[in-house]
C-alpha cells in the first residue's frame, strides 16, 4: 500500500461507515477487519500517514458518536402542517374571495357617490388621491375603491348638470316677470306670481309649464318639452 | 400507509394525507435545514418552504423513486438559497459567531464530547461540503442521491466528501480531540 492508496482506503472505509450501523454480514465485516490492518501497517510504517491515521481513527469515533446522538427538536406538527396547507390552499379559493371584496367595493363606492351631496355645477372634479405604497392586495382594494369612486363621480357630474340646466330653462319661462312671447298673451290668461303662496305655487307653475309647452313657447328647449310633456294638457281630438 | 400510496392519497385529494407527509418526514427535513443554516426560525421557514414545494409539486414527482431523497432534494436547494440570500445582506455586529455555532444543544456546547466537537467542526465547514456531509452521513443518502440533490456529478461530490472529512479530521485534531 503506498501513501494515495492509503488516502483511498480511508475514505472507502469511512464511505461504509453510515452503512457499517446496518450491516453486520459476516464477509462485510472481514473485509473492513482487513482493510484496517492494511492501513495500521502502512501507518507503523509512514510519518506522514501516521498523523493522517490518527485523525481519521478520531474521525470515525467521532461520526459513531455523531450518529447516535438526539436529533435537533423540529417545530410542533400540527403548526408546521396549518401553515403549510394554508399556503397551498387552492388559489381558485383565493381568488374568488378578491373578486367578491372588489365587487362589494365598487358596489359600496357607488352607494356611496349617490348618497353624496350633489355637486355644485361649477365645482371642479378632483382625481382621488394617489397614495404611494407597495402592490399588496389592500393597496390593490383600495385603488379600485378610489377608481369606483371617481367614476361615480364623474357620472354623476354628466347627468346633474343637463338637468340642472334644463330644470333652470324651465322655471326662468314659467315666470311672467319676463316678457312673453306674442303666442302666449293670446292663448293664456295672465295670472298673478304666487311665490308667496307655497301651497298653490307648484300646480300654478306646472299647470303654466303644460301650456307654455302646448303653446310651443321657444325658450323651452327641444328636450325639456319631451321631458315635461306629461304636463301638456290633454288634446282633443 | 407506506411512501407511495401516500402519494397517492395527496394526489387523490385526501385532505389528511399532506399533514401525514408533514409529520412523517418533517423531523428529517428540519434536521437537513437546522444543519445547513444553523439558525432554528431560517431552518422553520426553510423547512415549510419545502414542505409547500412538495405538496404544489407533488404531481411531477416520479413516484417509481423514494419521497424521501425528493424531499431532501428541495430543501437543499432551499438552504442554498437562504443561504445566497443571507450572504446578500448584511450580518448585524455580533451575529458572525452565532451561525458559525452548529448547535445550541446542552450536549453539543460540551467541547470534551466527541460528537459535540465534530458538530462544532461540521459548522465550519463551507456549505457546499456540509450540505454532501450531512446528506451522505447523517441522511444516509447515497451518492447517486447526494449528486442529483446537489446537482453535482458524482464524482464531484466523492471529492466534496473527501475534503470534507479531511477538514473535519483536522478540525477534531486542533481541537485536541482524540479517540
Amino acid at each position: 500500500m503506498n501513501c494515495r492508496d492509503f488516502n483511498h482506503v480511508w475514505n472507502r472505509l469511512l464511505d461504509d461507515e453510515p452503512r457499517s450501523r446496518r450491516r453486520f454480514d459476516a464477509q462485510f465485516a472481514a473485509t473492513r477487519l482487513e482493510l484496517e490492518s492494511r492501513l495500521r501497517e502502512h501507518a507503523a510504517a509512514c510519518e506522514t500517514c501516521r498523523v493522517r491515521h490518527r485523525r481519521f481513527e478520531t474521525l470515525q469515533r467521532a461520526l459513531r458518536a455523531w450518529a447516535v446522538r438526539p436529533p435537533a427538536p423540529s417545530p410542533s406538527s400540527p403548526l408546521l402542517a396549518e401553515r403549510v396547507l394554508r399556503a397551498v390552499a387552492p388559489r381558485r379559493r383565493r381568488a374568488r374571495v378578491v373578486a367578491s371584496t372588489l365587487a362589494a367595493a365598487v358596489v359600496a363606492a357607488v352607494a356611496i357617490g349617490f348618497l353624496k351631496p350633489p355637486l355644485r355645477p361649477d365645482a371642479e372634479i378632483k382625481p382621488p388621491p394617489t397614495v404611494a405604497e407597495p402592490a399588496t392586495e389592500s393597496s390593490l382594494l383600495r385603488a379600485a375603491v378610489n377608481n369606483a369612486t371617481a367614476a361615480s363621480w364623474q357620472l354623476a357630474r354628466l347627468t346633474t348638470e343637463p338637468a340642472a340646466r334644463l330644470g333652470r330653462e324651465m322655471i326662468d319661462a314659467s315666470f311672467p316677470t319676463r316678457e312673453p312671447p306674442v303666442l302666449e298673451l293670446a292663448l293664456l290668461e295672465p295670472s298673478p306670481t304666487p311665490a308667496t303662496d307655497s301651497d298653490s305655487f307648484a300646480p300654478e307653475l306646472f299647470s303654466r309649464m303644460g301650456g307654455y309647452l302646448t303653446a310651443g313657447v321657444q325658450p323651452v328647449s327641444t328636450s325639456a318639452r319631451e321631458a315635461f310633456g306629461f304636463l301638456r294638457p290633454p288634446t282633443p281630438r | 400507509m407506506d411512501d407511495s400510496l401516500l402519494v397517492e392519497a395527496i394526489r387523490a385529494g385526501d385532505p389528511q394525507a399532506p399533514r401525514e407527509l408533514i409529520a412523517r418526514f418533517q423531523g428529517v427535513v428540519f434536521g437537513l435545514c437546522h444543519r445547513m443554516l444553523n439558525h432554528r426560525h431560517d431552518a422553520e421557514d426553510a423547512a415549510q418552504e419545502t414542505f409547500i414545494r412538495a405538496l404544489r409539486g407533488i404531481f411531477g414527482f416520479d413516484s417509481s423513486r423514494p419521497i424521501r431523497p425528493w424531499l431532501l432534494e428541495i430543501a437543499a436547494n432551499r438552504c442554498r438559497t437562504a443561504l445566497a440570500s443571507r450572504a446578500r445582506r448584511p450580518i448585524p455586529a455580533g451575529l458572525g459567531e452565532a451561525f458559525d455555532v452548529a448547535d445550541h444543544r446542552p450536549e453539543a456546547a460540551n467541547a470534551l464530547d466527541l460528537a459535540g466537537e465534530l458538530e462544532l467542526a461540521i459548522g465550519r465547514l463551507r456549505p457546499e461540503y456540509r450540505l454532501v456531509f450531512t446528506l451522505y452521513h447523517e441522511q444516509n443518502l447515497s451518492y447517486d442521491e447526494v449528486a442529483r440533490a446537489v446537482d453535482r456529478p458524482v464524482g464531484t461530490v466523492k471529492t466534496w466528501l473527501h475534503r470534507a472529512r479531511a477538514e473535519l479530521a483536522g478540525h477534531l485534531a486542533e481541537r485536541g480531540a482524540r479517540c
